[in-house]
């Protein structure tokens, strides 16, 4: 029998250009979150990241993390899932305490990528793809973003104005975020005319190279019942698809994401529709339309009508990126899940300022592993 | 494959046709194209060999982009996707020609195996969409 499990502190650090170090990213991180969950201690630590060795030096952040809090000989390890990390190490904190092995759980999602120059950031990201069949022919992450994107427009005839609309929406709402990195307004215009990165993605439809750190605790029901402002998880989806575009039946359909959403919201007996916030993985506009139709939210070759009607506004029906998404907060890749899933859980305690979703209950959180090679979705709701 | 001949679940092993410029190279099992620097045997037909370190593909251009990448020989190219005339996908660069990218655009390349390192699919544009027909019968011819 699963237990339940809830969310009983969370704290996100501000995203930053270039951050001192790992350890100090990590650390601010985990101990706001532990403050916030009034803990001084946990049965276990779960720390997610991408690819810190490659852009640190730094392996081994299990213990980095248990030490630097002064909780060694506590269990802790690191989980890796691309830019699904997060939302990976996430998963497995929430699969071990809903399996009765421990009671409570740090999980960190941390990542300092400043360290190396774009172009080695670029082809260090870009091992998140098929390292052989993808990267070894000259793909970038961006590239194959590029070609998705193309395909998009010309299949649906759909105009890139319309897509960089989802740019400026969370432009929008990075404005007033507190940990968000671009904190910057952005017109369609200055957004179309911003420089090709790879035909056809403009810069202002990618998310920025940048460092940071999210921290949640978790709780099994018998502890996270003391806590008024606990946040229930009531649904968690992992599924898994090709590491390549090209072996995909469709170029344009996320299957990983439609069957991880739906096994989430089996588990948490909820319909799409009945969610309040959605937060998901806008690493590339083009993305954006592509998870809302994995979701069911609009039919395929439509998703990108969600912008345009202006139901990703905060008080619309599909309120998406309301601290900035990974467009405008930042996309510290390995730590990008937990940002979203703390960022939900200020929305559900009702502390989103002027963030705030009207009235938000429920949140489903999307994070994308490569180029939809890992799909974690997650369904909270708040207690109140 | 087990030590007892059965299928391990999952695993792609390789099937060769002889013919070394066939059209497409790919696997009985997974109906994907590789080039890889050892020995094979299919688990759909039971045959083994060496692959070839060159063959002929063709197929249809699904979309591009300009790489933001360079060759250090400034050779033009672009990465582009495409969907051979066998069935799977490739993701391949394109020398960039007088002839127009454009999606439907037919196009032909090589896969070649290199002493060491991974294959490369290099492609270019034979013609665009609408005389795709007439770039057929030239090639047959």
């Amino acid at each position: 029998m699963m237990r339940d499990v809830a969310i009983i502190g969370a704290a996100a650090a501000p995203v930053q250009k270039r951050a001192p170090s790992i350890r100090e990213l990590a650390l601010r991180a985990s101990v706001d979150a532990l403050a916030d969950a009034r803990l001084e201690h946990v049965d276990a630590i779960v720390v997610g990241s991408m690819a810190s060795g490659e852009f640190t030096g730094q392996h081994h952040l299990g213990p980095l993390v248990a030490d630097q809090l002064h909780l060694t000989p506590v269990p802790a390890l690191r989980v890796e899932a691309a830019c699904a990390s997060g939302s990976a190490a996430f998963h497995v904190a929430h699969v071990a305490i809903a399996s009765g092995m421990y009671d409570s759980a740090l999980v960190t999602g941390v990542e300092r990528m400043s360290g190396v120059s774009t172009a080695v950031a670029s082809r260090i990201l870009a091992g998140a793809a098929d390292y052989e069949y993808e990267v070894e022919q000259g793909a970038s992450f961006v590239g194959l973003n590029a070609m998705v994107m193309r395909r998009y427009l010309s299949d649906f005839d759909v105009g890139h104005d319309q897509l960089i609309q989802f740019a400026v929406n969370a432009h929008r709402n990075a404005l007033t975020s507190p940990h968000a990195l671009l904190k910057a307004s952005v017109t369609v215009d200055e957004a179309m005319s911003s420089r090709v990165v790879a035909d056809p993605v403009r810069l202002y439809d990618c998310s920025p190279i940048c460092d940071g750190a999210a921290s949640i605790v978790l709780a099994a029901d018998e502890v996270a019942q003391d806590y008024d402002e606990a946040v229930w998880v009531r649904g968690a989806g992992l599924a898994t698809d090709t590491m390549s575009f090209h072996d995909r039946s469709d170029l344009l359909t996320l299957d990983a994401s439609r069957i991880a959403a739906e096994r989430a919201l089996e588990q948490a007996q909820m319909a799409v529709d009945d969610v309040d916030v959605y937060e998901i993985h806008d690493a590339f506009t083009v993305m954006t339309p592509l998870i809302l139709e994995s979701l069911g939210l609009y039919p395929k070759g439509e998703g990108w009508r969600a912008a345009s009607d202006g139901e990703i506004a905060l008080d619309g029906r599909v309120p998406i990126s309301t601290f900035g998404g990974l467009k405008a907060r930042g996309h510290p890749v390995g730590a990008t899940g937990m940002y979203q899933l703390v960022e939900a859980t200020h929305q559900l305690r009702g502390e989103a300022g002027s963030n705030q979703v009207p009235a938000a209950h429920t949140a489903l959180v999307q994070n994308m592993g490569g180029t939809g090679s890992t799909i974690a979705i997650h369904i909270l709701e708040a207690t109140r | 494959m087990k030590p007892d001949g059965t299928s391990v679940g999952g695993a792609h092993e390789l099937c060769w046709p002889r013919d070394s410029t066939a059209d497409a190279t790919q696997c009985c099992a997974c109906e994907r194209v590789h080039v890889p620097a050892r020995w094979h045997r299919c688990l759909g037909c039971g045959s083994q060999g060496l692959a070839p370190t060159r063959v002929e593909l063709r197929g249809v251009f699904e979309s591009w982009t300009v790489p933001h990448t360079v060759e250090p020989d400034g050779a033009e190219w672009a990465l582009g996707l495409v969907t051979l005339d066998a069935g799977p996908m490739l993701t391949v660069r394109v020398k960039i020609t007088g002839i127009p990218l454009s999606i439907g655009a037919r196009v032909a390349g090589t896969a070649e195996r290199p002493a060491a390192g991974p294959e490369r699919f290099w492609f270019e544009v034979l013609s665009a969409p609408e005389t795709a027909d007439a770039a057929l019968t030239e090639v047959a011819a």
